[in-house]
C-alpha cells in the first residue's frame, strides 16, 4: 500500500521520531509504514489522518481498481 | 467464479479460508487431546505413587484450555500495551516459531533420519531452545523484510 506519510512529514519538517512521538508509536513503526513494510491498523490510520487533517484515502492508496474502472 | 477459487488451492483463499481453518483446528484439537491421552497410557515414568494414566490424561487435557485461556488474557494485555507494529512482529514470528518447533518435533521422531544425518535424539529442552531461537530470528526477519 502506497502512502504520502513521508511527504506530509517533510512538509512539517518533522523527523520520523517527531511523527512517532505524535502518534505514540516507535520510530521503527513510522519507518516501516513509510517504506511500505507494514500497513497500519485502522485505529492508527485514523490517528494519522486526524494528525494531518486528511482522510485515510488521501494519505493511503490501496491501489485497488474497481472492475468498472477497467 | 475465478479459476483460483475453483481449484483445490482455491479452498484456502478468500471466504473459504475460515471454514478450512475451522476444520483443521478441530482436527488439531482432537489430535492433541488424543496424543496427551495416548502418552499418559504409554511408557511414561510416573513421578508420584498416586499418579495413574487416567488422572494424568484428564489433568493434562483440562490444564491445556485453562493455561491457554490465561495466556490469551496475557496476550490481550500485550496487545493493548504494545504498539500494533511490535505486536504484529511478535505474533507473526511466534507463528513461524511454532511451525518450526512442530517440524523439529516431527523430525525428532524419525530415528532413521537422525541416524542418517548423525544427529542425536531431540529432547523437550531442545524444542524449547529451537522455539526461542526461531521466534527471535523470525522477529528480526519480519522487522527487516516487512509484514506484508
Amino acid at each position: 500500500m502506497k502512502n504520502r506519510l513521508k511527504v506530509l512529514r517533510a512538509e512539517r519538517d518533522w523527523s520520523q521520531a517527531d511523527l512517532a512521538d505524535h502518534l505514540n508509536v516507535s520510530r521503527q513503526a513510522v519507518n516501516a509504514i513509510e517504506t511500505g513494510k507494514y500497513d497500519p491498523s485502522l485505529p492508527l490510520a485514523f490517528k494519522i489522518g486526524r494528525l494531518f487533517g486528511q482522510s485515510i484515502e488521501d494519505i493511503f492508496d490501496d491501489e485497488f481498481q474497481s472492475p468498472e474502472s477497467d | 467464479m475465478s479459476n483460483r477459487s475453483k481449484s483445490f488451492a482455491g479452498l484456502f483463499y478468500g471466504k473459504n479460508t475460515i471454514h478450512v481453518m475451522n476444520f483443521i483446528f478441530v482436527i488439531m484439537l482432537l489430535g492433541g487431546a488424543a496424543m496427551l491421552a495416548d502418552n499418559s497410557f504409554g511408557e511414561v515414568k510416573p513421578l508420584s505413587a498416586i499418579a495413574n494414566p487416567l488422572t494424568s490424561a484428564v489433568i493434562l487435557i483440562l490444564a491445556v484450555p485453562v493455561i491457554s485461556y490465561l495466556v490469551a488474557l496475557g496476550s490481550n494485555v500485550d496487545r493493548h500495551c504494545a504498539e500494533d507494529y511490535s505486536f504484529q512482529l511478535m505474533a507473526n514470528a511466534a507463528l513461524v516459531a511454532l511451525a518450526t518447533m512442530v517440524f523439529f518435533s516431527l523430525i525428532g521422531k524419525l530415528d532413521f533420519l537422525l541416524e542418517l544425518i548423525g544427529l542425536r535424539e531431540i529432547q523437550a529442552n531442545d524444542l524449547v531452545g529451537i522455539t526461542l531461537m526461531s521466534w527471535a530470528i523470525s522477529f528480526f526477519y519480519f522487522q527487516r523484510k516487512g509484514l506484508k
